[in-house]
């Protein structure tokens, strides 16, 4: 899914054509065989609608395209079909593993940018998540002097230029969630506390990860070229994310050039390899039994599934136990793709709510996870499937820093 | 071809809303699109406004009785729909009509002291099997799309896919009883709730493997098979000949059969095994399940089968005791499909041609230059071979470039059915796997002569009068451009 920069040079029209010959083109190979249907989160919870899936709303998009809708309240339909993704790529998973290996995801997010040029997306939720970007560069309409006095008292040094080359880039959430806010803080504390050399901008904007999804390029662009200038400025050389997304967005998504020379972590790499050198130790213990969440941004989009384990399994006492649906076939918590930011209607029960039972099930007390939105979700479904006395969320860093 | 009234869609939307409940009826033009698509038809693309009146999801058989009367009343043609995975079209929307789609008839009870369990046919095969395996029982269920297929097509369709019959058997050798809904709405519940098999007409059997012309199954029961112990193997050839001597073999000096044994040539093989991260294949090769009623019975018997597969000098022959090891082979073997496709850049066009046990050599040369005289499948060369040639069927796979036009992939696939036609016929077989109907009108004439296909359609006269129910599966082109 690799973006391309020299969107905005070409005229509307031509632009809106490239789009659709490059979804159409993509989803050629698609045989409607439907094994990515059982693999998608909102198949199991919605009423039984086929077009979900990732080959639902890629045919729903195909047929779109290639009738040319063009009835209101069809183009609306498309729109709560495509926006209803949450990218979390279990179907382009199970597509490569078990069928033709058509780039669903890719025809998702292009049919995403094409309703946004006809005027029809994003939801209008979403919309205001693209005003807030282009306004304050965070999706949450969070003003800049309060963000920036939010990453002022977190506690960690500014980035300079000569200070250290490893920029820690915490993300919007943080700022805005107190759950997140608290992972954000956590993580701070346990890298001052083993004295490693890092730094933070304290006037940080959005890497650009919600545009991206939500399908609007220009305004992804715009962020992009400012994140760039500032890791050119600022002489960054590693970049260490606080989230998965904004680490997928850094490490496939900015134009390969533009990043040339600076190494992209998420933190759960980063830590996992200072625990690996003893520079990070452990003076306590954690005697829980504690499972793991994969974010789908770490996990199948970027394979990244030993670095959190690794972790989890060197802090003394805890008995760690894997969820049944794990690695590449985990179930996404609901929150990506742009879903933190609209409810479907058509969904009848939560994935933080799934996830939660299943955590009860395997006998989990502590669910780990290494992204904001996955604590925020699985914390609201704990709380929603009144299972708070059983079972917590915890994100991985909040544990570190407890056996510290 | 029946002529059927056309109305409105709203109208029809219209009625059926006030038979069921609103949310169990749609007119989403995604959902009705969805609805209307299966796999393998890529060149049959749906065309701009062919798709249904309307999508209902009735969740019980009462819901579904009153579809049908109202179908039935008014001439409206209805196509069930479980997951829509038919691969020869049987579950595909044709003429303008009303889509049932299965999904919430989702029943599952499991009823050990009968020694049976009753389910709907909206479930998905592999969410039965997992709730059976729990309580220590086997569904005898197996076709290479478990995690999508719904249960309801496979009975309908009596198909075995990798399950080799002489051991396993049909799904028709485990269905004890049905509820079916018939085209006119009545509703029939056939077989009894004993695990003793009715002598004589036995209603199920109409619908078993019925290719869902006569009826809408909507409730089934099914006898419990409890759980076995496995043993696994396999083996590689120098050459195809000697892999299909090795398999006629096991029939020919009575060793007891495996429950799986399939196939891959060496080209699929090594395409296959390399992405598994497994050593490259020494030739075509063989694996195989084989189930005993203990540990001991299943060592036995898979001893017995390598000792008899070695007898035709294969390169290796080996009992498999790793699980890992047989894991990475099986699903190498399962993915094998996909993994051509994705070399091939294309999209899969294959068949299944079944041979008699002293076929089986000549067949496979058959099924190997199957392209020779077909103008389009020339330009594809020779196929790809896998398939279940434990129960005797070849699924020879050509890769259509995804960039070909919609003709030349119509054309390709009328020329594979035409093969698969002229080989089954030659060999006296049929498919075991796809139904007879469908894209096989014309070999079910060829095979069974007008006759037969006569006396089909007068059952099916008989009791759809107005031929309301799947219309079309039973049609004698292979393909039809709509």
């Amino acid at each position: 899914m690799e973006y391309s920069i020299d969107a905005s040079e070409k005229n509307e029209e031509q632009y809106l054509e490239d789009l659709k010959n490059e979804v159409l083109e993509v989803l050629s190979t698609c045989i409607n065989c439907r094994f990515c249907l059982p693999a998608c989160p909102l198949f199991e919870v919605t009423t039984g609608e086929v077009f979900h899936g990732g080959s639902g709303i890629t045919r729903s998009l195909y047929y779109s395209l290639k009738w040319n809708e063009k009835g209101k309240d069809e183009l609306k339909e498309l729109r709560e079909i495509l926006y209803s993704c949450m990218m979390c790529k279990a179907c382009e998973t199970t597509c490569k593993n078990s069928s033709t290996g058509t780039r669903l995801l890719t025809a998702i997010q292009k049919g995403r940018e094409i309703l946004i040029e006809k005027m029809v997306g994003p939801m209008p939720e979403q919309k205001k998540v693209l005003e807030s970007l282009e306004k304050y560069g965070n999706p949450y309409d969070m003003n800049k002097s309060d963000r920036e006095m939010w990453m002022k008292l977190l506690g960690a040094p500014q980035k300079e230029k000569e200070s250290t080359e490893v920029l820690l880039f915490i993300g919007c959430t943080a700022p805005h969630d107190d759950y997140a806010g608290k992972m954000a803080k956590s993580l701070v504390k346990l890298l001052n506390k083993a004295k490693i050399s890092y730094g933070i901008f304290e006037d940080e904007i959005c890497c650009g990860h919600p545009a991206l999804t939500i399908g609007d390029s220009f305004i992804f662009n715009d962020i992009a070229e400012k994140n760039i200038e500032k890791f050119k400025k600022l002489d960054v050389k590693t970049i260490v994310t606080l989230s998965p997304h904004c680490f997928d967005t850094y490490k496939n998504k900015y134009p390969i050039d533009a990043l040339k020379g600076i190494e992209v972590m998420h933190y759960t790499q980063f830590i996992n390899k200072l625990i690996k050198e003893k520079r990070i130790t452990f003076s306590d213990r954690l005697d829980k039994i504690v499972t793991y969440h994969d974010p789908c941004y770490l996990g199948r989009h970027n394979g990244e599934y030993t670095a959190p384990r690794e972790i989890l399994s060197s802090i003394p006492g805890v008995n760690f136990v894997e969820f049944n649906r794990n690695k590449e076939n985990a179930l996404c918590c609901g929150g990506g793709g742009g879903r933190m930011f609209v409810d479907i209607e058509t969904e009848t029960e939560r994935l933080g709510k799934v996830r939660a039972r299943e955590a009860g099930e395997i006998g989990a007390e502590v669910i780990a996870t290494a992204c904001p939105w996955c604590i925020i979700m699985l914390t609201d479904g704990i709380k929603t499937e009144g299972l708070t006395e059983k079972v917590e969320a915890k994100d991985i860093c909040e544990l570190i820093l407890s056996a510290m | 071809m029946t002529d059927y009234k056309k109305y409105e869609d709203d109208a029809v939307y219209g009625d059926l809303v006030r038979l069921l409940d609103k949310k169990k009826v749609t007119k989403s033009l995604y959902e009705r699109i969805n609805n209307s698509l299966d796999p393998y038809m890529a060149g049959n693309e749906l065309k701009k406004g062919e798709i249904p009146y309307a999508v209902v999801r009735p969740e019980n058989t009462e819901e579904v009785s009153t579809v049908m009367k109202y179908a039935n009343e008014k001439s409206i043609p209805a196509y069930v729909r479980g997951s829509g995975t038919s691969l020869h079209g049987a579950a595909r929307f044709k003429e303008k009509g009303i889509v049932i789609n299965v999904r919430n008839l989702n029943h599952l009870e499991i009823e050990e002291e009968y020694g049976w369990a009753e389910f709907g046919p909206g479930h998905r095969v592999l969410y039965v099997k997992e709730a059976l395996e729990k309580r220590g029982f086997f569904l005898p269920l197996v076709p290479g799309s478990i995690r999508i297929a719904s249960i309801g097509g496979i009975i309908s369709n009596n198909t075995s896919a990798h399950g080799v019959d002489t051991e396993l058997g049909k799904p028709r050798d485990y269905v004890l009883g049905l509820e079916v809904v018939l085209p006119t709405g009545e509703i029939v519940k056939t077989g009894t709730k004993s695990l003793r098999r009715i002598a004589g007409t036995d209603l199920t059997q109409y619908f078993v493997g019925g290719d869902g012309l006569m009826g809408i199954i909507t409730s089934i029961r099914m006898q419990l098979m409890p759980m076995f112990e496995s043993t696994y193997g396999v083996a590689y050839f120098k050459d195809l000949d000697s892999l299909a001597r090795a398999v006629q073999r096991i029939y020919l000096d009575k060793v007891p059969p495996p429950m799986f044994l399939e196939m891959l040539d060496e080209r699929v093989a090594k395409i296959a095994f390399k992405i598994k991260g497994l050593q490259e294949p020494k030739g075509p090769m063989i694996m195989f399940q084989v189930k005993g009623r203990d540990k001991e019975d299943a060592k036995k018997k898979v001893t017995q089968l390598v000792e008899c597969i070695k007898k035709e000098s294969p390169i290796e022959a080996k009992e498999i005791q790793d699980m890992e090891e047989w894991h990475k082979i099986w699903s190498a073997r399962e993915s094998s499909l996909p993994y051509i496709c994705q070399g091939g850049k294309g999209v899969f066009a294959f068949c299944e041609v079944v041979s008699t046990v002293p076929g089986l050599v000549e067949c496979m040369k058959d099924v190997k230059n199957m392209s020779k005289g077909k103008p389009t499948l020339e330009k594809l060369g020779e196929p790809y071979l896998f398939g279940h040639i434990g129960c005797l069927t070849y699924h020879p796979c050509f890769i259509i470039p995804a960039d070909w036009s919609e003709e030349d992939k119509r054309k390709a696939y009328e020329e594979v059915f035409a093969k698969e036609a002229e080989l089954n016929l030659k060999y006296d077989t049929a498919g075991g796997e796809w139904g007879q109907f469908a894209m096989r009108g014309p070999f079910f004439s060829e095979k069974w002569g007008e006759s037969g296909y006569d006396f089909v359609e007068k059952i099916k006269t008989a009791v759809d009068p107005k031929n309301i129910l799947n219309p079309n599966v039973m049609r004698k082109t292979v393909l039809e451009n709509k």
